[in-house]
């Protein structure tokens, strides 16, 4: 059930990068730093993912090289970056390569500033009190 | 440790290699993300529309500068057609705003009757226009008064051009009489320029856009 529920959230999220993600910021990296800082369990961020991959490349690309692209740097971020204790430089470089991907593919800086603004800013009010429950 | 990886992996490049053999299965994932991409579109054009008018304000005023006022004959333009603007031009769509609620599967025009692309899906007033060269369809023209094979394929148009003929430019123009004729008594066409060959066919990159008022023809 929460896995459904993620799943459509993560639809959602696919759904705003594709329309405004060039514009304002895309909402996939911080997504991925939630899950980091979350815990949450292997298998479900995998299939998370790979949802997300699918439905953001059709719709506004090609399902083709760079959705396996995508997909194989965010395995080889999560494979070297995951098991690192939650920092902010941790769970930055972790959402890293997903962003820098999505930035190149639309050509848009300005999301990348201000994507890096928000992960930041949502760290340090939310994310840091989740995992101390203060 | 990390085999479930390459297993969801593995799952992915299947869904990636049956995608790319059939084409059109890419349209039903469509229907899975329609309620937020019709609330997401409304945004963007929302969003869009601040930009476009500011650009429109100096498209107008240059156009005004340049050209001398002209009174002509009273023309009988067709209202009944609906039509668009472009907002905004990516390398695979084109979203575009209608007056009109519009057809699936609609040819889109240029101004001077060019050839742009079929309707692919529609939100309320915004209508996304898959552009011409990313579909599958097989269309027949008339050049130089002889049929030729126009053929969509993974970006590229291709077109099978008699053998006989030399040509000594590379723009060309390809009458399509196939479609309706009926926007201001214009033929539909397709300009553009040959790029290079493939196999039995040419390889073929239409010209730019340059309005961006589109209208919308059915069959």
């Amino acid at each position: 059930m929460g896995l459904l529920l993620s799943a459509v959230l993560t639809v959602l999220i696919s759904s705003y990068d594709r329309w405004l993600g060039s514009y304002i910021f895309f909402s996939f990296p911080v997504f991925l730093a939630y899950l980091k800082v979350l815990g949450t369990e292997e298998k479900n961020r995998n299939i998370l993912v790979l949802v997300y991959t699918v439905f953001y490349f059709t719709n506004k690309y090609d399902l083709g090289l760079m959705a396996l692209l995508f997909y194989i740097l965010y395995m080889i971020s999560d494979f070297l970056f995951y098991k690192i204790e939650n920092n902010i430089f941790s769970v930055g470089i972790y959402m890293l390569p997903s962003l820098v991907l999505l930035c190149f593919l639309s050509n848009s800086l300005i999301s990348f500033i201000l994507t890096v603004a928000l992960f930041t800013v949502l760290y340090f009010i939310n994310m840091r009190l989740i995992k101390n429950e203060r | 440790m990390y085999r479930k990886k390459i297993y969801l992996l593995n799952i992915l490049i299947i869904i990636v290699i049956v995608a790319n053999i059939y084409k059109p299965i890419e349209n039903y994932f469509q229907w899975v993300t329609f309620p937020f991409d019709y609330a997401f579109s409304y945004l963007h054009k929302e969003f869009l529309a601040r930009e476009y008018n500011a650009e429109s304000l100096k498209n107008i005023f240059f156009q005004i500068r340049d050209t001398k006022i002209v009174v002509k004959d009273y023309e009988d333009l067709k209202i009944s057609i609906p039509y668009g603007v472009i907002i905004k031009n990516e390398s695979k769509y084109i979203t575009a705003v209608s007056n009109e609620k519009t057809k699936k599967g609609s040819y889109v025009t240029d101004g001077d009757g060019n050839l742009i692309g079929f309707v692919e899906n529609i939100y309320s007033e915004r209508v996304i226009i898959r552009k011409l060269g990313w579909g599958n369809n097989e269309i027949f023209g008339v050049f130089n008064e002889k049929d030729v094979l126009i053929k969509e394929y993974e970006g590229m148009i291709l077109i099978e051009l008699p053998d006989d003929k030399m040509f000594e430019t590379d723009k060309i123009t390809i009458n399509l009489p196939f479609y309706i004729d009926s926007l201001n008594g214009f033929n539909t066409v397709l300009v553009g320029n040959l790029i290079s060959k493939y196999g039995n066919f040419y390889m073929f990159r239409p010209s730019d856009i340059k309005s961006d008022i589109i209208y919308f023809l059915e069959d």
